[in-house]
């Protein structure tokens, strides 16, 4: 059975431009031309000042000294409407984004009678929704209905200050709710309006009552086809909401932020939204692209700081990455104060849950030494944890590699192919020994060899590696230390530490 | 006088056991521990091996004392465990190395036995990262080893980074091997199991510094190294080497200018010319 929740967003420009940060400041929102900016909306903090929407901002800022004032941006409002049914996706297949122009609400239209027994029910999915929705940082009201423009009446019912009542389904609750809804919430046109107020009609059970003959002679069909959707005695098919391939959201920050660590919270909230736009996909994502901006108005502006956040296996829990998130940033400093912060995902992975096992500590340490890993990498960079692997060379250095971390276990490893002893610990880079007086190598202590010389003469055909002609012996220093030494077969035969045999 | 009675004890020394333990014997109910591979070893060592779960200390001077040696048996018989290298923090250029930068070298430990496949390598860049490090690797559940070399620090401060180490690693069963410098014997430390390292001869001196149950007063000798290498210094060898470079500088240059020579006449000869 068709279930329709409506998702008010009470002043929607005022919430986008809150949601960043829990800020108790006056703020307010302005529009209009750029000669004589007039409020928008406000904040409960900038109500209490005497701040009223309509009111020009010069009136604003006289009554409230400390107002900030944000310029209204409707191109980023309606991207953030669509970032968020795509977050509302995760629940339901049909979601229907709304915008009406007259108006400075937004919201979203699910349909939820599909989903309910998925999510156990529909005071649970209901319940769910607020809950998530609330961790945004957005405020709705709801309401629920039958038919979607009935669930829109409703909850703009509620937005205006009602008490939310009971979900109206059969079609004699509908008609009794919707019917005592006055008309001017129809969004018809302002002079019909008009002309019904002026005949005494203000609520529509008044227009309902009325010969519908005559009603469509004199004012047309519209209006009484909207009523009739409203209350399902039409069908009232949505326009269907595919959400893009790749996410892409913006926070505006109400207050500049100049510590990396602070930008964390509003980090969090988006990664939320990527979560559940990711669910609704059924994708995760390994790579997250931030970059905070700075402020454009400088003489010189500063390009946005990037930072990613890369993972070795896709991932789309928004704790953990949150968790990632704050060691990586730890890493991070900001040249300028950041104004807003951008989070895009461009590459989706299939995601295959971590499956629980029936037998005991079957898995659990594939998934550990991961997370382990990601958190490291996190912290410490990429470039700092790495595994071995084996390579099939003779030149000592280049018989290994460092590879980044992987989930996935290697192939068999190669065997070691040389028969004489190799040390255990072995130097990056070559150490130049001195020699004495009668030409023995010193290391803390002249050295005396104990085994060798092991001839390794390989890579001449190499045009990038280096080539090498060594003669390799084992050697014992006073200190008790037993080192691998080489020395050059080319003039002018030094001796270079490369190794101990820890 | 009357035969003073006879003292009879209040309880037997053997009902107590194991919560009591007299001073001349090893701590008699220690969990088994993994078998280090070294039969000498093991015999001193309680529950006859490396402890699990506990911190181990090696205390050496300088590296190249065999070291990874005394652990590449126990470590080869992980297998497929989970196993976490914290390397020694690269010193910032205030404090230059004595020794210089090294790596655990890949070929030589497949050489051991070791397989890398889930062998995790960290290279922290300060003393605080590389605490966090192994921190990070003792909180996972599924630990098999944590091998780390420690940053030098003040004796108080390692004192407890080490207890809260070893409270982490008490909750489950991995080994855990810190590896410090000589200069930290005297300093306190919670770890279970001492050992200091050197090397005298080709021979491994190992002397249990603190395990559980009576003192061990002389070191363990331990034959690490291939018999061949301690038969003295290579015959005919390195000292009278300085004086060839000498006598043969002229065509020294000449042995790679000759072997691109040969090189070439025989691509030229393969290819037919």
């Amino acid at each position: 059975m068709a279930l329709w929740l409506a998702l008010v967003l009470p002043a929607w420009p005022l919430q986008l431009a809150t949601r960043a940060l829990r800020l108790e400041l006056p703020l307010a929102v302005t529009e209009g031309p750029a000669q004589r900016p007039r409020i928008a909306c406000c904040n409960p903090s900038a109500a209490a000042a005497g701040v009223q929407a309509g009111q020009a901002l010069a009136a604003a800022q006289a009554l409230c000294g400390e107002l900030r004032a944000v310029p209204r941006n409707t191109a980023a409002e309606h991207a953030a409407l669509q970032v968020l049914a795509a977050w509302a996706y995760q629940y339901s297949a049909q979601v229907v984004p709304l915008a009406p122009p007259a108006r400075r609400d937004s919201g979203l239209l699910i349909e939820t009678g599909a989903s309910t027994r998925l999510f156990g029910g529909r005071e649970a999915l209901h319940r769910r929704i607020a809950r998530s929705l609330r961790t945004l940082g957005h405020q709705a009201a709801f309401g629920c209905a039958a038919t979607p423009r009935a669930a829109w009446l409703l909850a703009c019912a509620v937005a205006q200050g009602q008490a939310p009542g009971t979900a109206a389904l059969t079609p004699q609750e509908l008609a009794a709710r919707v019917g005592v809804l006055p008309l001017e919430w129809f969004d018809w046109d302002e002079r019909l309006l008009d002309t019904l107020r002026a005949l005494g009609l203000r609520r529509a059970q008044d227009v309902l009552e009325l010969p519908r003959a005559p009603f469509v002679k004199r004012f047309g069909r519209a209006p009484l086809d909207d009523l009739d959707r409203a209350l399902g005695r039409l069908p009232d098919p949505q326009p269907a909401f595919e959400p893009a391939a790749r996410f892409a959201a913006r926070l505006e920050l109400p207050a500049d932020l100049t510590e990396a660590q602070h930008l964390l919270f509003p980090a969090h909230r988006l990664l939320r939204l990527a979560a559940g736009f990711l669910r609704g996909r059924d994708r995760a994502a390994s790579v997250f692209d931030f970059a905070a901006h700075h402020n454009p108005r400088r003489a010189r502006p500063t390009p946005p700081t990037r930072f990613a956040l890369q993972l070795a296996a896709p991932e789309r829990d928004a704790t953990r990455l949150a968790r990632l998130l704050g060691e990586r940033l730890a890493r991070l400093a900001l040249p300028e104060p950041a104004i807003a912060l951008e989070l895009t995902i461009d590459a989706l992975q299939p995601y295959a849950p971590p499956r629980p096992s029936l037998l005991p500590g079957a898995d659990g340490a594939g998934t550990d030494w991961l997370q382990l890993a990601e958190t490291l990498h996190a912290r410490l960079g990429s470039e700092r944890v790495f595994q071995v692997e084996l390579a099939d060379e003779h030149r000592p250095e280049l018989a290994w590699r460092c590879v980044p971390v992987s989930p996935a276990p290697r192939s068999a490893p190669m065997q070691a192919a040389a028969a004489a002893q190799r040390p255990l610990l072995l130097l990056t880079h070559a150490h130049p020994l001195a020699c004495d007086a009668e030409a023995t190598p010193l290391h803390a202590g002249p050295l005396e060899l104990l085994a060798g010389p092991e001839r390794i003469e390989a890579g001449w055909w190499d045009s990038q590696g280096p080539a090498v002609h060594r003669d390799y012996f084992v050697a014992r220093n006073p200190r008790g230390q037993t080192l691998w030494v080489y020395r050059e077969l080319a003039a002018p035969h030094g001796w270079y530490l490369h190794g101990y045999f820890a | 006088m009357r035969a003073a009675r006879a003292l009879v004890p209040l309880f037997s020394a053997t009902e107590a056991r194991p919560a009591l333990w007299t001073a001349d014997e090893a701590a008699p109910a220690v969990a088994p521990g993994v078998p280090s591979g070294h039969a000498v070893l093991d015999s001193e060592l309680p529950g006859a091996g490396w402890p699990r779960g506990s911190l181990t200390e090696l205390l050496l001077d300088a590296p190249g004392q065999g070291e990874l040696t005394l652990l590449a048996p126990a470590l080869a018989q992980l297998e497929a465990r989970n196993c976490v290298w914290v390397l020694p923090c690269t010193p910032g250029a205030r404090r230059p190395a004595a020794e210089p930068e090294t790596l655990p070298y890949a070929p030589a430990l497949a050489a051991a036995g070791i397989d890398c496949a889930r062998h995790l390598f960290v290279r922290p860049a300060t003393a605080r990262e590389s605490w966090w490090a192994m921190e990070q690797a003792l909180r996972g559940e599924h630990l098999g080893a944590l091998i780390a070399w420690l940053p030098a620090g003040s004796a108080d401060g390692d004192f407890r980074a080490l207890r809260r180490l070893q409270l982490l690693a008490s909750r489950h069963q991995a080994l855990v091997f810190v590896l410090r410098d000589t200069s930290a014997a005297r300093a306190p430390s919670p770890a279970v199991l001492r050992l200091q390292l050197s090397m005298r001869e080709g021979v491994l001196q190992t002397h249990l510094l603190k395990r559980r149950g009576c003192p061990l007063p002389d070191p363990v000798p331990l034959p690490l190294q291939p018999a061949h290498w301690r038969a003295g210094r290579v015959a005919a060898l390195p000292i009278r080497l300085a004086a060839r470079p000498a006598a043969t500088q002229p065509p020294a240059a000449a042995p790679e200018a000759a072997l691109a020579q040969r090189a070439r006449a025989l691509v030229a000869s393969l290819l037919g010319h």
